[in-house]
């Protein structure tokens, strides 16, 4: 692959890695340094990508490993061991044991809520729940993608998923109480 | 295996083949359109007889495209400069070193 066919192919994708940099990194001079390294590094063994496989797909590889291996401690984050107990949060619940008129949907619930409250919730999520819930639902990658992406099964993919959605509801949940957006 | 409402037993009995805990479990399949065919269809026959699970699967479906689009909302472009000098860097292949 020629500069100008890596640049055709690779550079389109500039602005969703640099916003997942962002994400990553929570500071706008790491994430420069970091989408930077990544297409030197995605450049230079550009010979191990395979033509016509998914380019968007392995340069957000390289961002999650480069990521990994300059800023985090450690690749595996312990603390996500401790979360078997969440998966039986649910948001719906909470709001449908608590409305009691037929007008009061446990759906209108998340009108209230602020653009705000949702990023700080996505934000509060431990590392590799947060990988997951970038990838899939901001990112747009399906689960076989992202399994590629995290170097973890699909199956992985899914718990990690089904977690970090009942997580982000006990946060919200947790402003909805704080900020009275519920009746007590 | 609870139901939507939390409930820990299926109170609404009507006849189908998959049990309304099932819908707890397997709902984000459904959702991010990552479960087979078959699957689906068996799902969607659920949430027509079951309205319980109707309004649960509309609540999380709502809650998840609130999720993207929020913090979709945010998306910033690269600096302009940085572009340039990725480009300039690729196309004289003259990068720095590993490090």
């Amino acid at each position: 692959m020629t500069a100008k066919d890596f640049e055709e192919q690779a550079m389109p994708h500039a602005d969703s890695l640099y916003n997942t940099a962002l994400r990553l990194t929570r500071n706008p001079s790491d994430s420069e340094d970091l989408v930077q390294e990544v297409f030197y590094k995605a450049f230079r063994s550009i010979n191990q990508f395979e033509a016509g496989t998914n380019m968007r797909a392995w340069l957000f590889k390289i961002l999650v490993n480069t990521h990994i291996s300059q800023y985090r401690k450690t690749a595996k984050d312990p603390s996500v061991a401790g979360y078997d107990d969440i998966e039986e949060f649910s948001l719906y619940g909470q709001v449908h044991s608590r409305s009691s008129s037929l007008t009061d949907s446990p759906e209108s619930i998340l009108d209230r809520f602020l653009d705000e409250d949702i990023r700080k919730a996505i934000d509060k999520l431990p590392d590799q729940f947060r990988d997951v819930v970038m990838l899939v639902d901001i990112e747009g990658f399906s689960y076989k993608e992202a399994s590629d992406i995290l170097d973890v099964p699909v199956g992985t993919i899914m718990s990690r998923l089904f977690r970090s959605r009942k997580l982000l509801q006990k946060y919200l949940w947790e402003y909805a109480v704080e900020y009275g957006y519920v009746k007590p | 295996m609870k139901t939507p409402n939390g409930n820990e037993t299926d109170l609404h009995a009507h006849d189908h083949t998959l049990k309304c805990g099932e819908v707890v479990h397997r709902v984000y399949a459904f959702l991010d359109g990552q479960m087979n065919l078959d699957d689906v269809l068996v799902f969607k026959d659920h949430l027509k007889v079951c309205l319980p699970c109707q309004a649960y699967v509309q609540f999380e479906e709502k809650l998840i495209n609130m999720i993207k689009s929020k913090s979709c909302n945010d998306e910033t472009k690269i600096p302009a400069t940085l572009m340039d000098k990725i480009k300039k860097a690729i196309e004289v292949s003259n990068l720095p070193p590993k490090s």
